[in-house]
């Protein structure tokens, strides 16, 4: 709450002013929430307090109300706790599916609720919800490599409380704990989240709250008119209760250093005890996650938001310092830089940390300067470069026209580079990359990438091909960048700035919709590079292979399917295998013999056979942002030098060229699927893993009808066999044991007893109806005065003796009233109940004869 | 094992009730659940409320009953002259002995047939029900103890509520219950007429089939069977739903409570039980609470149903 966890190194100063900022946001409804929270606490506990109060039932409106309320901060809480760090897809399902499950079960335990209050069950559910809630933590890290802080874990087992105790709330002690668990958890949501919406559903929250304080009241005030008694008013709670949210108010209204000082170590994820917790939001000690610090730096990264502190090596951003009246520093390695202010530069006095790592946010690591701190290592990482943002993703890096067969050759700039512009976008300059193309209709929104460079040593900027925008922090010089090739852009510089994001902005291509679509030519270019061919006998074979693959497909983007699919399909990617040495057209041997290569050989061949088929292709080189190496708590993917990678773009007309991935395994980036697309790829998902383990599906799913189908057996071979082998204590408790697997059959078949009615006349009442063994009826009359006597009956039988025949008298009733035997008597007595139901109350409790037959 | 354990009941005692039983049924016919509960009632040792049309046979059930158990039967007809001294009983002055003489009111019985309860005023309506409630009763000052057996069958007419004092609702809790007799069926009633033809009617069977001794060595027994802890926490459950219901005015005393618990006892004993069940708690039920909770009969049964059905009967021992 009050600092978060999993940060670098960050000064106190740093987070105290973002905790204040944060307390500032939800102090508004914080206020509404706190007061609503001592309005309920004077009228509730002023209304009443016996224990039969508590235990009243209120109106179903008032749980309906109880329930809704719930879901509200339920809502609040997951949007909160998602952080926006979730897709909003998978947070509105798990709200859909929260808001759908509370709802069901209200509705159940609104048919059932005679049963469910009467019974001790309640509680055990509560608790075993909680239980569940906090088990799913170690299975949710465990599987899907994500978690939850320890406050939000806690919080979380809260939400799932309040929701089970609004659910079975049909009481006015559920409704209450509810209630109150609800504000607890819109204090905490107000405490942990920035985001406005969450404020206002709190306010909202707030507002419900008082509401249904009023209706609460209400329901008191009707029962109190009705019951007519005095209630006494417990001053304790007047007091204890409202001065609850006060003190928290108070603490957290004193802002400053003090608050944080105040709740160190009050939230164990907050990092204020020392730990660290890589499942933590945020927090104030190291960490995974990157923060950039202001005061007391003593280590660097790669930043957005970080202030530039002096460093001896070859940087981006040059400083100068007006304040430090002493001699520049003899630098090594000098590179272009750009010039920045002095009031930039944060003090530094001690050596820096430097962490090669990326967090989520590219920022910087930052220590601070209290002696007693230990010594900070560097972070160090193999990676080239990051990415930050969604993968697969083809990073370009070099472009190929002429082959002669064995080698290709780069492309070179031409002499007339398109030119650069620099536009400024939120007061942040973004280097603005003309559009060769027309706007076509192929494109599916901008896609945003940020990358770090960390070990890569080039100038040369990697990007995707439909770059439009690239954005360094502060680089506002059109002059730092140069074209490298004709689409390839390099800085004016010996290499890329290490540790420094440059985002990336480019138009996101939906590869599907290139199929049909008319406008395109995909006539070659009058560029005779683009469609050169070796001059070797081996491209006529290379040329009918493509034809052949291709024979009665139309010209166009179906043929490139085509190839690129057959590529796919059939050869194998090897990255050792090499063609032979004295082999002199490498990809012949590729695509005739081998059948197994590199990305090279593949990328090659598809350029080759393109341009066979009188395509204009060319040969890309660059990294490949491969998905597998996503991660997950970091939200980045690194790009290591096995990723190197080749494919090949094809021109597709309209001054449009089109990334082709003709190796298997690797994919191109598509725009990200709808919600629609989603499901229908998750149900695709799962129908494929259905068939992959079908046999395994078929005979799980077989024992699990097997077992619901005879579920009710099932189970009354557990409690008939815990019957007979669970010793009983006595003769009552045996005769005990001996209803209850009665009642539980009389229930697999569909008759279980009414709340109000008593075993004995329930079990007899069924007899009425079915046509039983006169043996059965003799039974059924030893044991009704047993039953009655184990229940109600206060004198103990006459021991020794008397233990033998009840045993008799209950394995016979055991034998007698089999499920199957039931089950036959309790259709007949569904059929009679049916004809005769217009004469039959549906409970004749008095109607009957008294029952003399003992006398 | 069996039932025959499990009770209690002296084997004369039972044979006693069952002829008394019978002869309740002969005058009655085609009523034995009515007989049964007038039964529960004598042995729970409460009063009755018999509310029905004139012609039903309400008295002759009360004479039936008065010569079935022995003791002395007096009976009395309400009507608005009715002075609390009829009832009760007037102390009067004797010329040769110059004294002052108590002269014993029809109170002094064993079995008083209070007819047309309502039309007497409320004045002598409070007297029979200081009678009823205290087995005493106060004659200028003087206090004198009636039977121990004292019971009363009081009737009223639902009907004709013209010059009626309707009885207020703290003195209808003196009744233990309210039965109301209905017609006989079509077949009880064929009979009723094949009996009559052939003389005139005479006042049947004279002769006592339960002694006074035998009757108050049952009541004792019955006051003396156990109730179960939940049974108990049972009846206190449905009294205060009674009172927690939006239908009902005014919910059951604890005097109403009591009595409940004692004619459940009373059931409990005529099913040849030692302990009492919710059974019998339900079975006594619509009787003991329709006399207190101020409802019309078929209101009242349909409200004793809901609450009956609403609160679980306990099914463990506590």
């Amino acid at each position: 709450m009050f600092g978060r966890r999993k940060s670098g190194d960050v000064s106190r100063s740093a987070e105290a002013r973002k905790t204040n900022a944060r307390a500032a946001n939800s102090r508004v409804a914080r206020s509404r929430v706190t007061s609503s929270n001592l309005a309920h606490s004077n009228l509730a506990h002023s209304a009443a307090t016996a224990t039969d109060q508590h235990a009243r039932r209120t109106t179903a409106t008032l749980h309906w109300m109880t329930v809704l309320l719930a879901l509200l901060a339920s809502l609040t809480f997951v949007l909160a706790d998602a952080d926006r760090a979730r897709s909003s897809a998978s947070v509105w399902i798990q709200i859909t599916i929260e808001v759908v499950a509370s709802l069901g079960f209200t509705w159940l335990v609104r048919r059932r609720i005679g049963v469910i209050n009467e019974k001790p069950l309640i509680i055990p559910i509560l608790l075993l919800v909680v239980l569940l809630s906090l088990l799913w933590e170690p299975l949710q890290r465990w599987i899907f490599q994500t978690g939850r802080p320890f406050e939000t874990m806690v919080m979380n087992s809260q939400k799932t409380l309040m929701l089970a105790t609004a659910v079975f709330g049909s009481r006015v002690a559920y409704q209450r704990l509810s209630v109150i668990i609800g504000v607890a958890l819109a204090i905490f949501c107000a405490a942990i989240s920035t985001e406005h919406r969450v404020h206002w559903l709190i306010a909202i929250y707030g507002f419900a709250v008082v509401s249904w304080m009023i209706a609460s009241h209400w329901d008191t005030l009707r029962s109190r008119l009705i019951a007519g008694e005095a209630r006494r008013l417990p001053l304790r709670w007047l007091i204890i209760g409202p001065s609850i949210p006060l003190l928290m108010l108070l603490a957290s209204a004193d802002g400053g250093n003090r608050a944080i000082t105040a709740m160190r170590g009050f939230l164990p994820g907050s990092g204020g005890d020392g730990e660290s917790d890589p499942f933590s939001r945020g927090g104030v000690n190291d960490g995974e996650n990157l923060v950039a610090g202001t005061d007391n730096i003593k280590s660097f990264g790669p930043i957005e938001d970080a202030p530039f502190a002096e460093d001896d090596k070859p940087s981006l951003y040059d400083l100068f310092n007006d304040t430090f009246d002493e001699p520049v520093r003899k630098v090594k390695d000098q590179d272009r830089a750009i010039a920045l202010p002095p009031q930039t530069l944060a003090e530094v006095n001690a050596r820096m940390a430097k962490s090669e790592q990326a967090g989520k946010e590219f920022s910087t690591l930052r220590k601070s300067t209290r002696p007693d701190h230990k010594k900070i290592k560097d972070l160090e990482s193999h990676a080239l470069l990051y990415i930050a943002g969604r993968v697969p993703l083809h990073l370009r890096m070099e472009t190929y026209d002429i082959f002669d067969g064995v080698d290709w050759i780069a492309e070179t700039l031409t002499d007339e580079p398109r030119g650069l512009a620099m536009a400024s976008s939120y007061g942040r300059p973004w280097l603005r990359i003309p559009c060769a193309s027309r706007a076509l209709e192929v494109f599916d929104g901008q896609e945003t990438h940020a990358i770090k460079v960390i070990n890569l040593r080039t100038n040369v900027i990697p990007a995707p091909l439909q770059l439009r925008a690239l954005h360094i922090d502060k680089v506002d010089q059109i002059g730092m960048f140069k074209w490298y090739n004709d689409t390839i852009l390099r800085m004016d510089r010996k290499s890329l700035p290490e540790f420094t994001a440059i985002h990336l902005q480019s138009e996101c291509m939906d590869h599907s919709l290139l199929r049909d679509y008319d406008e395109l030519t995909f006539h070659a270019l009058s560029d005779k590079k683009r469609t050169q061919l070796p001059e070797l006998e081996e491209i006529a074979e290379v040329r009918s292979l493509a034809q052949q693959w291709t024979r009665g497909i139309p010209h166009g983007y179906q043929q490139i399917e085509a190839i690129c699919r057959q590529l796919r399909t059939q050869y194998t990617v090897d990255r050792s295998a090499h063609a032979p040495e004295e082999c002199s057209f490498p990809v012949g041997h590729f695509l005739f013999e081998s059948k197994r290569g590199p990305s090279y050989q593949f990328a090659t061949a598809a350029t080759l056979m393109l341009r066979s088929l009188g395509y204009s292709t060319r040969l890309v080189s660059g990294f490949y942002g491969n998905p597998n190496r996503f991660d997950v708590a970091k939200g980045h993917t690194a790009v290591h030098s096995s990723d190197t990678h080749f494919w090949c773009e094809v021109f597709v007309g309209a001054g449009t060229w089109v990334t082709l991935e003709p190796t298997p395994g690797y994919e191109v980036l598509n725009p990200p699927p709808g919600l629609w697309k989603q499901a229908l790829m998750l149900l695709a998902g799962c129908a494929q893993w259905v068939l992959r383990h079908w046999l395994m599906v078929l005979i799980t799913s077989a024992i699990i009808a097997v077992g619901f189908a005879k579920r009710h057996q099932l189970a009354d071979l557990g409690y008939t066999l815990m019957w007979r082998f669970v010793p009983a204590r006595n003769a009552r408790q045996r005769v005990l044991q001996t209803m209850r697997l009665l009642e539980r059959r009389l229930r697999f078949v569909g008759l279980a007893r009414p709340s109000g009615v008593t075993f004995t006349k329930w079990f007899r009442r069924q007899q009425l109806h079915s046509e039983l063994r006169p043996e059965a009826l003799s039974t059924t009359a030893e044991f009704s005065p047993l039953a009655d006597w184990a229940v109600y009956g206060v004198d103990e039988l006459d021991a020794a003796l008397l233990r033998s025949d009840v045993e008799t008298v209950c394995r016979q009733v055991v034998r007698l009233f089999t499920l199957a035997e039931l089950r036959k008597s309790a259709i007949q007595s569904r059929l009679e109940l049916d004809a005769r139901s217009s004469i039959l109350k549906p409970l004749n409790l008095n109607s009957s004869n008294p029952e003399v037959a003992y006398s | 094992m069996t039932v025959a354990e499990l009770s209690v009941s002296s084997s004369s005692d039972l044979v006693a009730l069952s002829h008394l039983r019978d002869r309740l049924n002969l005058a009655l016919r085609g009523k034995p659940e009515v007989v049964e509960l007038v039964l529960v009632c004598l042995l729970a040792n409460g009063h009755l409320l018999l509310e029905d049309k004139p012609g039903l046979g309400k008295t002759t059930l009360a004479k039936a009953l008065a010569s079935g158990i022995g003791g002395q039967f007096a009976r009395c007809q309400c009507t608005p002259d009715l002075l609390p001294s009829d009832i009760t009983g007037f102390n009067i002055f004797n010329q040769s002995s110059h004294e002052f003489e108590f002269r014993e009111g029809p109170v002094f019985s064993d079995v008083l047939l209070a007819d047309e309860i309502n039309r007497a005023t409320p004045r002598t309506q409070s007297a029979l029900l200081e009678a009823m409630a205290e087995r005493q009763v106060t004659v200028d000052t003087k206090r004198y103890s009636l039977s121990t057996q004292f019971f009363v069958i009081a009737t009223q007419n639902p009907v004709d509520q013209h010059g009626t004092y309707p009885l207020p609702e703290a003195q209808l809790d003196r009744f233990a219950m309210k039965l109301s007799v209905g017609y006989p069926a079509a077949a009880d009633e064929v009979r009723m007429l094949q009996d009559a033809v052939g003389g005139l009617r005479s006042g049947g069977d004279v002769q006592p089939v339960l002694s006074l001794e035998q009757l108050s060595r049952i009541q004792e027994s019955v006051a003396a069977l156990s109730v179960a802890p939940n049974v108990q926490n049972y009846l206190v459950r449905l009294a205060q739903e009674t009172r927690r219901h939006t239908s009902i005015a005014l919910g059951l005393s604890p005097r109403g409570l009591l009595t409940w618990q004692r004619v459940a006892q009373s059931h409990a004993w005529l099913s040849g039980r030692t302990f009492v069940t919710p059974d019998d708690v339900q079975q006594v039920a619509v009787p003991v609470l329709s006399v207190r909770i101020g409802l019309d009969p078929a209101e009242a049964e349909t409200v004793i149903q809901e609450i009956l059905t609403d609160v679980p009967v306990p099914d463990c021992q506590e």
